[in-house]
């Protein structure tokens, strides 16, 4: 299954869980994810299940004005 | 010597707000936010940038070191639910419900966007946020971001990155008994390059 994190597209075993994705590509931490453009609760990883072609967001913290 | 910044019932010892982007290197970053001890830092953000020395873990440990409290902003978006959308990332990441929200309507002077600025600026509000909202200085849009909710308003003295300083400080001076409804209208106006708060 293919999915787009950050841009750059991925392929991940099906299914795959945001959980899941975030195990195989070990993020630094803190961070947050989005799937398609919406903000994904922490607490809400284990249950969202990806779909071929989601988009998902990782980002960090990050100097800024 | 100087007035305390009062913001959203927060008391700060500092008047200055201190952004972390642009330094030379995070021993300069780090040095510099010591020596100021400003009342808040603005952070952003990103995506991961391998081996950066200015976002991920390696920042997170210089903040977490600094020990400053922390002003996430919404750099980089341009539309309302774009801005909703990271300042709910923000607060996820930074703990807290502070956020300096940025929506930009022009690329090229980074001047923001009116209309989407009061759009998000009212739902974060109705989420829980404390809304820092870098604006125009149009007497106007002030008061609909007090309307939505907003304590502080941060108007621009001058687009950014330009380094003018305040373009029209009259105005500026003018702007407590020009927007009636400010919780900045009784007190001495602040601070800053963009903030404004009682």
């Amino acid at each position: 299954m293919s999915i787009v994190v950050n841009g750059e597209l991925y392929v991940v075993p099906s299914p795959t869980t945001i959980e899941g994705l975030l195990r195989l590509l070990r993020p630094e931490r803190p961070f947050a994810a989005a799937l398609n453009g919406e903000f994904v609760p922490a607490v809400e990883y284990e249950g969202r299940v990806l779909t071929e072609g989601d988009h998902v967001d990782v980002v960090h913290p990050s100097a800024g004005g | 010597m100087y007035d305390k910044l009062i913001a959203y019932e927060q008391v700060y010892d500092s008047r200055l707000l201190l952004g972390t982007a642009r330094y030379e290197s995070p021993t300069h970053l780090a040095n510099s936010v010591r020596a100021a001890a400003p009342a808040l830092l603005t952070v952003a953000l990103r995506r991961q940038v391998q081996g950066s020395s200015v976002s991920g873990e390696s920042f997170w440990s210089i903040l977490r070191s600094l020990g400053r409290p922390l002003l996430p902003n919404t750099a980089g978006c341009n539309t309302a639910k774009d801005a909703v959308n990271i300042a709910m990332m923000a607060r996820e990441v930074f703990a807290t419900d502070l956020i300096k929200l940025e929506v930009i309507g022009d690329e090229i002077n980074l001047q923001p966007d009116p209309f989407g600025l009061v759009e998000a600026a009212a739902e974060l509000t109705k989420r829980g946020f404390k809304v820092f909202p870098y604006c125009t200085d149009d007497l106007v849009l002030c008061r609909r971001l007090l309307d939505v909710g907003c304590e502080v308003l941060m108007p621009w003295a001058a687009p950014i990155g330009t380094g003018q300083g305040p373009r029209n400080p009259e105005h500026s001076a003018n702007f407590g008994s020009d927007c009636p409804m400010s919780p900045s209208s009784s007190t001495p106006v602040s601070v800053s390059r963009h903030t404004r708060a009682r």
